[in-house]
C-alpha cells in the first residue's frame, strides 16, 4: 500500500490462501479497497523448489484463474475510475441497537460477533448507569483507542462504551475502574496474531483488596467473582471496541488459546512474596494500584520445587524449551520465591531476573536459525539494533543470551497449597494507574 | 414449538428492552489513491521483493524463473526488504520508484 500510495509504484501482493479476507479488509480500511492481490496455496513453508514451482504454475486457490495471469494482469490492468479517486468513508454506528426482547437480543448479540459465545448481561441504559456510577469520569469521554494489531486502524471508544462491554461480562461497578484502565491501556485481549497468543493482567495494589479479587489458592482459576468478571470484560471490550475479532478476518490465530476466556486476570500475592512487588519494581509506589499486561501468551511449562543438587539444570532446561523470541515470565508459589532466595541467595526479583538471563543461552546458530527469530529480530540486528547487533557476531557454537535482561519478569501467586511454579512465555508491555479512573 | 419459531413469534412493546451497541467508534477511511499501470511489462523492470516470511524468497525465486521462461523481456530484481513487513523502507523503495519498476511482494503467510 505504502510503495502504491507514497512511491507511485504499481505492486501485486502475493499472499496464502488463508489471508484472502484479513488483506482484502485490511485494503478497505487502509483505503485502498481496490488493491490487487495474487494468491498460492498455504504452507509455503518448507516446500521444495519443484513444490513452489507447481504454485507459481498452477492456479490462484482464491479466483481459480493462473497465478502468474493474476500477477501480471494485477501490475497492467488499466485503474478503474474509482480505484484513482481519493474520498473519505463514513463508518459511525449508532448509540443504540433495535429494542427487542432479552433472547431475541441475546442471539442479536452471538449473531453480531459481540461475545464470547458464553451468555451476557444485556446492557441496558439502567445496567450501564449503574457501571458508571463505578468512576467519576464522564460517560462521553474518550478513555482511549485499540486495534487488533499494528496493521490495522484503532478504533476509539468513550467510558461508556467501556462501560457496556463491562456490564455484558458481568462484572460490578467497583470493578470498573480496573477495567477503564485494562481498556485505556490500548493493549488488545484480542490481538489478530495467527499465533495464538492471549493477554494476561496482574493486579497490584491496594484494590485487590477493596474488591475482593483473588492471590491465594486457585488465583488463575474460575474461582473469584472479580478475577473472572474483569478479565472476560477485558476480552469483550477489546474484540467490540477495536473493530471485532472475527476468525480469518480480524483473529487469524491458528489455533486459538483457551487463556483468551478471561486473561489470565489475577492479582498478585504481595502479602506472601519475599520480594518487591511487580508494580514497585516498575516504578509506581506500593500504595498505587496498577494493572500490568502481558502480551504474547502461550507456552507454559511448569517445575515442583527447586531441588538440591540439580535446580539450575531444571531451570535451564524449562528456559531453553521457550521460543527465543517469547520472553519468560517466572509465575511462583510463594514457597518457590522463597526456595530461589534459599537455594540461589536471590535477595530481590532484580537478581533471579539477572541469573536466568545469563542462564537461557543457547548456541548463536541455533538461535539465529529460529524462525520467529529471523521474521522479527534479524533485520533489527541487520540495522544495528542492539543487543542483536553484537549477538549477530557471535560465532556458531558461541552460547548467546536467548532473551533481554529487561523483558524477563517475576510475579508471584497463589495459596501455597504445593511448591509448584510456571513459566510463561509472554512479552511484559505494560504497567497502567488504576486510580487515575476511579 | 421450537426456539426458532419462539424468537420469531411477534412480542408486544412491553417485551421490548433497549440495549447499547457495544462497538467502539469505526475511523472514518481516507481513501489513497493507486499507481497508474503500465500497459505492458515488456522492457521494464519488476522487482520481486522478499518480507522474510517463511520461504517467501523461494517462492519468489521461481517466480524469477517464471519470468525469464515466459516473459524474457521483462528484467526481474530479486530484493529483500529492510526491516520487518510494516514498516517502510525508504531505500529499497526510492530505487524501485527510481527505475519506474514493478513490484511482487511475498509472502504475507
Amino acid at each position: 500500500m505504502t510503495l502504491e500510495s507514497e512511491y507511485g509504484v504499481p505492486t501485486v501482493g502475493v499472499h496464502a490462501k488463508p489471508f484472502a479476507s484479513v488483506v482484502k479488509s485490511v485494503a478497505y480500511t487502509k483505503g485502498m479497497p481496490h488493491q490487487r492481490f495474487a494468491f498460492v496455496p498455504m504452507p509455503v513453508m518448507g516446500k521444495s523448489a519443484s513444490e513452489l514451482r507447481a504454485y507459481v504454475d498452477g492456479i490462484d486457490p482464491v479466483t481459480g484463474r493462473p497465478v502468474m495471469n493474476e500477477i501480471v494482469e494485477a501490475l497492467t490492468l488499466p485503474l478503474d475510475e474509482e480505484a484513482k479517486q481519493k474520498t473519505t468513508i463514513d463508518r459511525s454506528t449508532p448509540r443504540l441497537i433495535d429494542p427487542d426482547t432479552e433472547e431475541r437480543l441475546q442471539r442479536a448479540f452471538f449473531d453480531n460477533g459481540w461475545t464470547d459465545y458464553l451468555p451476557i448481561i444485556i446492557p441496558t441504559e439502567e445496567r450501564v448507569a449503574a457501571m458508571l456510577a463505578g468512576t467519576n469520569r464522564k460517560p462521553d469521554e474518550v478513555a482511549g483507542s485499540m486495534r487488533p494489531t499494528r496493521t490495522r486502524e484503532a478504533w476509539q471508544f468513550t467510558v461508556e462504551k467501556v462501560a457496556v462491554n463491562a456490564v455484558m461480562a458481568g462484572a460490578r461497578p467497583e470493578y470498573f475502574p480496573v477495567i477503564l484502565a485494562l481498556a485505556a491501556s490500548g493493549v488488545t485481549a484480542r490481538p489478530s496474531t495467527t499465533t495464538s497468543g492471549a493477554t494476561m493482567a496482574v493486579v497490584n495494589g491496594p484494590i485487590r483488596h477493596e474488591i475482593g479479587m483473588n492471590w491465594g489458592i486457585g488465583a488463575m482459576g474460575p474461582y473469584n467473582h472479580a478475577n473472572a468478571t474483569i478479565g472476560r470484560a477485558f476480552g469483550l471490550l477489546s474484540q467490540n471496541l477495536q473493530g471485532g475479532s472475527v476468525p480469518g478476518e480480524t483473529y487469524m490465530g491458528s489455533q486459538g488459546n483457551n487463556y483468551a476466556y478471561n486473561s489470565i486476570t489475577y492479582a498478585e500475592n504481595e502479602e506472601r512474596s519475599p520480594w518487591a512487588p511487580l508494580h514497585v519494581q516498575h516504578g509506581f509506589k506500593a500504595s498505587d494500584s496498577i494493572v500490568s499486561l502481558f502480551r504474547h501468551c502461550r507456552t507454559t511449562s511448569f517445575q515442583m520445587g527447586l531441588r538440591e543438587q540439580h535446580w539450575r539444570d531444571h531451570v535451564q532446561y524449562l528456559l531453553r524449551g521457550l521460543n527465543p523470541h517469547t520472553p519468560p515470565t517466572l509465575v511462583l508459589d510463594p514457597i518457590v520465591a522463597r526456595q530461589f532466595i534459599e537455594r540461589g541467595g536471590f535477595e530481590s526479583k532484580e537478581k533471579l531476573i539477572r541469573w536466568i538471563h545469563d542462564h537461557a543461552t543457547m548456541p548463536a546458530a541455533i538461535y539465529w536459525d529460529d524462525q520467529l527469530i529471523q521474521n522479527y529480530i534479524h533485520p533489527r540486528a541487520l540495522k544495528g539494533e542492539e543487543p542483536y547487533a553484537t549477538k549477530l557476531n557471535a560465532r556458531p557454537d558461541e552460547l548467546i543470551p536467548m532473551f533481554r535482561l529487561d523483558e524477563i519478569e517475576v510475579v508471584v501467586v497463589g495459596g501455597e497449597t504445593n511448591g509448584y511454579w510456571r513459566v510463561m512465555g509472554c512479552n511484559y508491555d505494560k504497567s497502567v494507574s488504576i486510580d487515575e479512573w476511579r | 414449538m421450537n426456539e426458532n419459531e419462539m424468537l420469531g413469534s411477534p412480542v408486544s412493546e412491553a417485551a421490548r428492552i433497549s440495549a447499547l451497541n457495544p462497538l467502539g467508534y469505526a475511523p472514518t477511511i481516507e481513501r489513497l489513491g493507486m499507481a497508474q499501470r503500465p500497459e505492458m511489462l515488456d522492457g521494464r523492470t519488476v522487482y520481486l521483493v522478499d518480507v522474510h516470511f517463511v520461504d517467501g524468497d523461494k517462492l519468489l525465486q521461481q517466480m524469477q524463473a517464471w519470468f525469464t521462461e515466459h516473459l524474457p523481456k521483462v528484467k526481474t530484481v530479486l530484493a529483500s526488504k529492510a526491516g520487518v513487513y510494516t514498516e517502510d523502507d525508504p531505500k529499497l523503495f526510492g530505487e524501485i520508484r527510481e527505475q519506474e519498476a514493478a513490484v511482487i511482494m511475498a509472502v504475507g503467510h
